[in-house]
């Protein structure tokens, strides 16, 4: 080996050494200031979003049949079957998840109008398959805002991480804002009432 | 100048007692009705089951989770105070934990009294096989009408019978159905305190094994010495029959988790 190899060799040596030191203090860096946490909790946060997702698109599912069972008896309720049909679509369609929010808690008013149709409809209220269908949808609200409770409280939890010191200081420059709650207007919070 | 360090050090300070507050700051605090610690199968603090109904749901739940490890759970409450019998019913199904930690196959079933309402819930795990129209149609059939008529231990002993044969069909097993009541309680008194202290015994031994192995709720809440007392007062010492075979912890189920299924509603 002459010289010049070795050096080359040496060059290689320290510049791996200072490749490993600069991960090493990134990686303390990275911890010291909560990154990993940070990481985690919004995880968490998408992870409880999935869950709402499927208790959204099991309620979307359960529409059309309530709806067709409805018409039976309440034919002349247009209006209402068609604020319904908008808020249903109106979801499929939306895109970001302040517009899903805002489209879920529509959903979850125009089908507290329609279940409480039956009360002006006694042959609709006495139906079996409405019953069971109403049965489905109030449990399917019951899922909804247990999930949604919970996927609050992880933005929760996120939220006050990246606003907390040191992590405020880390947290823009990594790309963290906070999460944004689900939450429901007092008018679309009427969970419909069954009454047997 | 050492005035304006120290107004930054104050400033600071500040910032980070502020920090610590707002994450102190809970949304939603302010509970009402309490979550009483379950005695068992049947946790009937508002003292409307007659004894005989809440041994033969105890005997049926028992023989249910023998077989299939699903779990029932019933309580009674004068009221719930000003929250709604579901936000309660939730409540109580995150503290009680009903059905096993693995597969969630609890069913709780709330009875709010006082307020003429009722909440049942179903763990994930039973969803499948307790559709909430299922369930809703029970309340419209079964708990309804007896409960109207004021017949709650009855009512609670019919829907018990029936969501336990309706989850056992789901997983292909057959129970062997309501035994004649008080049969159990009778037998045990047969045994005699030699038996009564041998059940004691094992007891004793296998429950801080069955901690240790992390088994059901020990693993949970690791609270050395409970066991006993909790196997105890439920088991034995209420007279209610038929909550042995808990392994430890305060809650007695299993750990299963609630998504908020079911049905309820007012009578």
């Amino acid at each position: 080996m002459n010289d010049a190899e070795r050096n080359t060799a040496r060059n290689h040596y320290s510049r791996s050494t200072m490749n490993l030191g600069c991960a090493l203090v990134l990686a303390l860096m990275a911890s010291g200031c909560g990154y990993n946490t940070m990481v985690t909790q919004r995880e968490q946060i998408e992870g409880a979003w999935a869950q709402v997702e499927n208790q959204l698109q099991r309620r979307n599912d359960l529409i059309p049949n309530l709806v067709e069972v409805t018409k039976g008896y309440a034919k002349h309720e247009k209006e209402i079957f068609e604020s319904v049909a908008e808020a249903r679509a109106k979801l499929i369609g939306s895109q970001t998840r302040g517009e899903r929010i805002e489209a879920a808690n529509e959903v979850s008013s125009t089908l507290s109008r329609l279940l409480a149709l039956s009360e002006n409809y006694p042959d609709l209220k006495a139906n079996t398959q409405f019953a069971r269908l109403s049965d489905e949808i109030a449990g399917t609200e019951n899922r909804i805002s247990t999930e949604r409770r919970r996927y609050n409280e992880t933005v929760q939890t996120f939220n006050t991480t990246i606003k907390q010191i040191p992590n405020n200081m880390f947290a823009g420059c990594f790309g963290f804002s906070p999460a944004e709650y689900f939450d429901v207007p007092e008018s679309a919070k009427a969970v419909p009432q069954v009454k047997f | 100048m050492g005035h304006g360090i120290l107004r930054v050090v104050r400033l600071m300070a500040l910032a980070a007692l502020l920090g610590l507050t707002q994450a102190t700051v809970v949304h939603g605090a302010g509970r009402d009705a309490q979550v009483p610690a379950p005695r068992g199968f049947v946790t009937d603090t508002a003292d409307v089951i007659e004894p005989p109904s809440a041994t033969r749901i105890a005997v049926i739940a028992e023989e249910l989770r023998r077989r299939t490890g699903a779990e029932i759970a019933i309580l009674t409450v004068p009221t719930t105070g000003e929250e709604s019998t579901f936000d309660y019913a939730m409540r109580v199904s995150e503290s009680w934990r009903v059905g096993s930690k693995e597969r969630d196959e609890g069913v709780l079933i709330v009875v709010a009294v006082g307020d003429r309402r009722l909440q049942v819930l179903t763990g994930y795990g039973v969803e499948g096989a307790l559709p909430d129209g299922w369930v809703g149609e029970l309340r419209d059939t079964v708990l309804g009408p007896a409960f109207r008529a004021g017949r709650y231990g009855p009512g609670l002993l019919a829907a018990t019978h029936a969501i336990a044969l309706r989850i056992a069909a789901d997983r292909g097993v057959e129970l062997s159905g309501l035994p004649p009541a008080a049969a159990p309680p009778a037998r045990r008194r047969a045994r005699g305190p030699g038996g009564l202290l041998l059940i004691l015994i094992l007891f004793s031994l296998l429950s801080p094994l069955g901690q240790r192995l992390g088994g059901r709720s020990g693993s949970r809440r690791p609270s050395p010495g409970a066991w006993g007392g909790a196997a105890i007062g439920s088991g034995f010492g209420s007279g209610r029959g038929g909550f042995g075979g808990f392994g430890g912890g305060t809650g007695g189920f299993g750990g299963g988790s609630f998504g908020g299924g079911g049905a309820g509603g007012s009578w």
